[in-house]
């Protein structure tokens, strides 16, 4: 990814489908479970990452090199925020599952952030429809639940 | 890990193998759970039986409770304090916008059960009074020292604040005058909008009240700064900042900057605008008036023409032609 220098030092993550990835230091140990790895030296040069993929670990990546550059504003930080979560939601569901792994919390805010806000004012037919959710109720489990929810639903968009 | 997926987009919704096989909810999606607000946490317990038990058994998705429209106009005392009772009393943040029904009486029960709230927001609750606020907060403070600097209000209105009470609020949270001054961040109108479409939750919010006393009217309001760091009142006289409640200084609606009386211009939302912004937006097809970006949803299109109409043009539009219907002038077919 980057080239070695000297005075940087570098660390090798190494992906489920054994991709290795060299980055600097001071990006990866913004992943708190990098971080605590390299700190407890349970790793050697290599950091295993069997939860993450290299299609993902490249966003991540990205996403890690902007934030740890302190001279980007928070608007820019922002704006580049919001850029960063519009992808398709299948990409963004594995994300959100390698960022709490990694444990990076304010990935995990904005990514699921963009799918709470996608997801707002829906129905729950929408929901099923949108996510290929099956509806494993009963019909009376389904008609007990709606009843108990009757109060909150009136002009919920049906799509 | 490829999971397969319903395409959101009509561009990329070629349908595939994968489209049809329906099968139990994302892992991902448990992780959202605590993001959303109350109507859909209730829309998604409908959803599946997983989702449906992860919602009555973990604590995690009740830690911070959101009520927008259109629930905020449905949601009694009762129904509030059901749910404020999920977390087990772990509660940090509740934000009813605009919950008109909430009352006194209920906040209080809802904050004698959980402790450790620290966000109370209540922009617009309009059966809640500054005594009711101010009674939740000295619950909340007076055993428990240590959640004193970390208590955020949105009180914005709540009606009859007076300038004591708001005096009161800043000393309970532990807010002295010195604290005050410095805590003065420059706080931009047309930011201050924005909030709404995030959950409060996740904000980051240095404020710890969100309404000051104006420094022009005295009253108690949201008090907004100046965007430019010269704007034209500043010039003219340097020592009356442009600071000031939204009453004594009308801002443009997309850029917070100050007004001048013969220098704006009226937006299809009625809103204000700068001629700057006013210029830049894009404009009715009736009435040539734009809307602002917050409210850009009211546009109405019509089929087979490019650009859009405003609601009041085409309420305007559709009424002269159903007159002209009646009076069997003209033939044609309406839209809206």
């Amino acid at each position: 990814m980057a080239t070695t220098t000297t005075e940087t030092k570098m660390l090798t993550l190494c992906t489920s489908d054994k991709q290795q990835f060299q980055i600097e230091e001071t990006i990866a140990l913004q992943a708190v479970t990098i971080r605590n790895m390299v700190e407890d030296e349970c790793a050697s040069n290599v950091i295993p990452l069997p939860n993450v993929n290299s299609k993902i670990m490249i966003q991540i990546i990205e996403y890690l090199k902007k934030h740890v550059d302190s001279s980007v504003s928070k608007e820019d930080m922002e704006k580049f925020d919001s850029a960063f979560v519009e992808k398709k939601l299948s990409e963004i569901f594995d994300i959100i599952l390698a960022a709490n792994y990694l444990n990076i919390k304010n990935l995990l805010d904005i990514c699921c952030q963009r799918v709470a806000d996608v997801m707002k004012n829906k129905s729950p037919e929408w929901v099923r429809r949108t996510f290929n959710i099956v509806n494993d109720f009963t019909a009376e489990e389904e008609a007990k639940i709606r009843k108990e929810h009757e109060w909150a639903f009136e002009g919920v968009d049906e799509d | 890990m490829e999971i397969p997926y319903a395409p959101e987009n009509k561009e990329n919704s070629v349908p595939d193998d994968d489209y049809l096989q329906f099968g139990p909810p994302h892992e991902a999606m448990f992780f959202v759970l605590a993001y959303l607000p109350l109507l859909e946490l209730l829309a998604m317990s409908q959803v599946c039986r997983s989702v449906r038990d992860a919602l009555s058994n973990d604590i995690l998705p009740w830690i911070n409770i959101t009520v927008y429209k259109p629930l905020s106009q449905r949601l009694s005392d009762d129904i509030l304090m059901k749910f404020a009772s999920k977390a087990n009393g772990k509660l940090t943040t509740l934000a009813l916008i605009n919950c008109e029904k909430i009352t006194d009486e209920g906040l209080q029960r809802v904050i004698s059960k959980n402790p450790l709230i620290n966000k109370l927001y209540f922009p617009a609750c309009t059966s809640l009074t500054p005594e009711g606020i101010i009674r939740a907060v000295e619950a909340l403070t007076k055993h428990n020292h240590q959640i004193l600097h970390s208590i955020r209000l949105k009180i914005n209105g709540i009606h009859n604040m007076k300038k004591d009470q708001l005096e009161t609020l800043r000393s309970l949270i532990g807010l002295k005058q010195t604290q005050q001054q410095q805590e003065k961040r420059r706080n931009l109108y047309h930011k201050h909008n924005t909030f709404s479409t995030s959950t409060f939750g996740h904000e980051e919010d240095k404020c710890s009240i969100d309404v000051d006393i104006c420094p022009k009217c005295n009253e108690v309001r949201m008090v907004f700064d100046c965007p430019m760091d010269r704007c034209e009142r500043q010039r003219q006289n340097l020592r009356r900042e442009c600071r000031g409640c939204c009453f004594c200084i009308p801002r443009c609606e997309e850029c917070g900057q100050c007004i001048e009386s013969d220098d704006w211009e009226e937006a299809a939302c009625t809103d204000n605008l700068c001629s700057g912004c006013w210029l830049q937006l894009p404009k009715c097809n009736f009435c040539n008036r734009p809307y602002c970006n917050q409210h850009a949803n009211q546009k109405c299109s019509v089929p087979g023409s490019s650009g859009f109409f405003s609601e009041a043009s085409v309420l305007h539009v559709a009424g002269v032609w159903q007159t002209r219907i009646i009076s069997g002038h003209l033939q044609f077919r309406c839209y809206y």
